[in-house]
């Protein structure tokens, strides 16, 4: 295991930052500075080879100080309820793979970088529907895109997205 | 969308604990809504808060969440029904103009599946509560149907309230389905036996039993008790075996996260395995945790 995420020095402010998502990766669509606080992440991210999607926030030393599981954010496949309360679940794999994603991230004094972890978006982009769902749950993820947590503050400001690196 | 589908008409408070800076803020708005049939909404808003107050653990976390609805007219009632869709279901045909684009049948294959303009929606709720940590909407109509994503989208339909529940362990949570299948336990899944998988970032299905690490180690029912609680004997199917301890018992059961084996759960069910269950022990203790910056002052 690695870090909780406890004590990620919540200012009582959030960055809420909209990510497009497309097979050429992942880039900012807009953010914004709220004050508002956030849920502490529930648990420890687990250590070594992961799958999944999530998002964490690192100091200057390079330490996870926030982190948030997504859940299916690019919606590989969606879910459905049956035609009766009370009937099973299912997941069908989805057509697309959607474009925007929104999380919210500390704007801590301690917020360096900001990670978006998953399955690779390209290889996802290339397999067919049914191929795609199943790779999403087995592949180990892999960082989809770093962001400067400074960049995003001037973003916030009022930059344009070109700016963040 | 377009302004001439309906229109936003304002926002209100309603459950009240605190300001939006420093509580969790769940935003509801409706969709399909005359505005003579917004009484509706803010009945079917009621029905909806008084499920969730009572649904574990938000019960004993309500001081920590505020409530807001937002009310928005739309063109016309209900949403749109295709007639024809892809599981070979036949619909209503009902053509309908709503601001949020509500229908069903919304991936063109699944009549159940209610979907909406979600971007439009985040775009409405936060531009009503600029603090909004998840935004659900309610369709005015009674057919069971809903949808997840960052929008839990539920029709008003007494039972939806267990989906809009669902998708809050998805959105608000980042919870994993712990059912053990993909497409049914009654139809061919094939690449689902087995998970054979990384570690999943969620925090309640693991690959790993272990009882120095096992996520919910916390909250295991009895740290003598052998792990796994269960395993299925056969990879190729969902495992049939009823549960062998009580309903809230927690150990590891085999069978999650869309795998037959190598994925495990804390519970024997949950709310995220099956609707009209509890959220099991595990997401409890995991959303009270993810709750506990909100019942600061």
């Amino acid at each position: 295991m690695v870090s909780s995420g406890a004590g990620y020095g919540d200012t009582g402010f959030a960055l809420r930052i909209n990510l497009n998502v497309s097979d050429g990766g992942v880039s900012v669509k807009s953010v914004r500075r709220v004050e508002m606080r956030l849920p502490a992440p529930s648990g420890p991210l687990p250590g070594g080879a992961r799958s999944g999607f999530w998002f964490d926030v690192r100091d200057a030393a390079g330490r996870v100080i926030y982190h948030f599981p997504l859940s299916f954010p690019t919606q590989q496949h969606v879910e459905s309820f049956g035609d009766r309360p009370g009937d099973p679940m299912r997941r069908h794999a989805g057509q697309t793979l959607r474009s925007t994603i929104e999380v919210l991230v500390p704007d801590s004094s301690q917020a360096q970088s900001f990670f978006l972890h998953g399955p690779s978006v390209q290889t996802l982009s290339i397999l067919s529907a049914g191929d795609r769902a199943l790779a999403a749950q087995t592949q180990s993820s892999v960082p989809l895109v770093q962001l400067s947590v400074d960049d995003l503050r001037r973003l916030a400001q009022g930059g344009k997205s070109g700016d963040v690196s | 969308m377009t302004s001439d589908d309906g229109g936003v008409i304002g926002v209100q408070k309603v459950i009240d604990n605190g300001p939006a800076s420093k509580r969790f803020n769940l935003v509801i708005l409706g969709d399909g809504y005359l505005r003579s049939e917004l009484p509706s909404f803010a009945a079917h808003v009621a029905k909806f808060i008084e499920a969730f107050k009572a649904a574990a653990p938000f019960d004993s976390l309500w001081p920590a969440i505020n409530i807001y609805r937002v009310d928005v007219v739309s063109t016309d009632s209900g949403a749109l029904d295709p007639l024809t869709c892809g599981d070979q279901s036949v619909g209503s045909g009902r053509q309908t103009r709503t601001y949020f684009d509500s229908t069903f049948c919304g991936d063109g294959q699944i009549r159940r599946l209610l979907t909406c303009n979600s971007q439009a929606v985040l775009s409405a709720a936060q531009a009503a509560v600029p603090e909004a940590h998840m935004t659900m909407l309610i369709v005015n109509t009674e057919e069971y149907g809903g949808s997840g994503g960052q929008v839990a989208t539920v029709s008003a339909h007494p039972s939806s309230v267990e989906i809009a529940l669902h998708e809050m362990g998805h959105t608000a949570f980042g919870f994993a389905d712990e059912y053990e299948y993909y497409a049914g336990c009654d139809r061919a899944d094939a690449g689902h036996d087995r998970a054979g998988q990384p570690e999943p970032v969620e925090p309640n299905i693991t690959v790993d039993t272990t009882l120095e690490q096992i996520k919910w180690k916390d909250v295991l029912s009895n740290r003598l008790d052998p792990l796994p609680t269960t395993s299925n004997p056969d990879c190729s199917r969902c495992d049939p075996q009823p549960n062998p301890q009580s309903d809230d018992y927690v150990g590891a059961f085999e069978g999650a996260g869309y795998f037959h084996c190598g994925l495990y759960r804390g519970s024997y069910n949950c709310r995220m395995r099956q609707l009209g269950h509890p959220f099991c022990m595990v997401c409890q203790q995991a959303i009270r945790q993810s709750f506990s910056p909100f019942l600061l002052p």
